[in-house]
């Protein structure tokens, strides 16, 4: 655990200081394409996700969602 | 899915559809269709349509979805217990809703989860905030969901599980062409999470031995269900990243730790390229890596000992490791005055190795998925 809240730290902490980065919106065009986007495409990708989510033993932190005892 | 979700549904879509009628912004609607097969004898199709509507100025939008899993099983969790092949049907009703208040979004989604032997119930409120002129987003969420485990059957079988998670990212842009989040998650479950269906051996195997099984293992004398501490903290921590080379292609990079006191830890390893061969089009080859250890009380098999508290046959708790390649495509088609139609289409494969799970080695997997979407 002491090293999952080192690593965590030290994220946040990277994270933080990149925060003194501002970039225009109008610099910002090639970041709105669907290429760039995080857990962009839900229609394509929520059914595999969940798919692969239940024959895992870990959940989480990506955008894997929905209910179910995930027998299938 | 019982009557009154059907009914629920069937009232937001209705309100979804004459909310489309009558405002301008960027609406949409579509289906999609996942087909999976697996040489575990298992077969899910997948079905899923789904909606919004923006409006109030672009500031307000509500989302709602229904999609179904329709699976056919003979898996070796099916087998060892010596029964038929299953087909059985799950329904999921989402509907979700947000509000932009300046650099603020709030929002809040609901979903319903239904087969004839689980019933889930999930409520998620969340919020995002803008910060450094855009540059910065941080987005924290809170969930709760209330889950009710029965058993095909018997009647009298009603178990609860209560899920509290909470969720909170930091997206950062680096640069015109660069952007990174970093994601914490972490969920603490009670109630009842095994398996109402497995029956574990203790001094051998227990239930119909596979054809296929490699190594002698002897009959267990006696069997016992399936028993799995009712308590679990889980928390899986994200870091995941863009950049894009040049203003049609591009790579993803990603990384999740995960970590429960059940003694499973695990480490996910995620990449993507991205080519765009022409505006409106994306052409996008995934790959994921997968390792896992076992939970504590995980045994291939187990001895007949008085102290033994906890006994699984999930190999989902089993050391593990899988591999999974995706190729997709999305395209995007101007129909007439103010009407896109936007295409998506993915094909997948993954291979799953069980390295100490009795009567199973591997799974081997194909996926595909197509979706349309009309966007108003």
């Amino acid at each position: 655990m002491r090293v999952t809240l080192s690593i965590l730290a030290s994220l946040a902490f990277a994270l933080s200081s990149a925060g003194c980065v501002t970039i225009h919106p109008w610099e910002r065009e090639r970041l709105a394409a669907t290429d760039m986007q995080f857990g962009g495409a839900e229609e394509l990708h929520s059914a595999e996700a969940h798919a692969t989510e239940v024959r895992e033993g870990s959940a989480g932190g990506f955008d894997a969602s929905g209910g179910g005892c995930g027998c299938n | 899915m019982n009557a009154p979700p059907r009914r629920l549904l069937a009232s937001v879509l209705a309100a979804l559809l004459s909310g489309w009628a009558g405002t301008a912004a960027a609406n949409e609607g579509g289906g999609s269709l996942f087909v999976r097969g697996d040489s575990d004898e298992t077969v899910v199709v997948a079905p899923r349509v789904a909606g919004n509507v923006v409006f109030n100025e672009e500031r307000t939008r509500v989302d709602a979805s229904y999609s179904a899993d329709i699976w056919t099983s003979a898996s070796i969790d099916i087998r060892t217990a010596a029964t038929q092949p299953i087909t059985e049907q799950r329904d999921q009703i989402d509907l979700s809703a947000s509000h932009e208040l300046d650099d603020v979004t709030i929002g809040g989604s609901y979903y319903y989860s239904g087969e004839n032997d689980y019933w889930s119930h999930g409520f998620t409120l969340r919020s995002e905030q803008e910060l450094f002129g855009g540059s910065t987003t941080f987005a924290e969420s809170v969930r709760y969901v209330h889950d009710v485990v029965g058993r095909s059957g018997d009647p009298d079988f009603d178990r609860p599980l209560d899920s509290l998670t909470l969720r909170a990212s930091l997206t950062q842009i680096l640069s015109p062409e660069a952007i990174v989040q970093a994601t914490w998650e972490g969920t603490y479950r009670n109630g009842y999470q095994a398996s109402p269906y497995r029956f574990v051996g203790l001094g051998g195997f227990c239930g119909a031995m596979p054809d296929d099984l490699q190594e002698p293992t002897s009959v267990a004398s006696f069997c016992v269900p399936e028993s799995h501490p009712t308590e679990r903290f889980r928390n899986a921590f994200v870091l995941r990243g863009r950049y894009a080379f040049s203003r049609d292609a591009s790579g993803g990079l990603g990384y999740r730790l995960y970590l429960d006191d059940w003694g499973v830890s695990s480490h996910t390893a995620v990449a993507q390229i991205a080519w765009l061969p022409e505006p409106g089009h994306t052409v996008t080859l995934r790959y994921r890596f997968y390792t896992q250890t076992a939970a504590a009380f995980y045994r291939s098999t187990y001895e007949a000992r008085e102290d033994i508290t906890f006994v699984t046959r999930d190999r989902e708790l089993s050391p593990m490791f899988s591999n999974r390649v995706a190729l997709s495509y999305g395209g995007r088609a101007h129909l007439t005055e103010g009407v896109d139609l936007k295409v998506q289409v993915a094909l997948g494969g993954s291979v799953f190795v069980y390295q100490d799970f009795v009567g199973l080695d591997e799974v081997f997997s194909l996926d595909g998925t197509i979706a349309a979407t009309l966007e108003l």
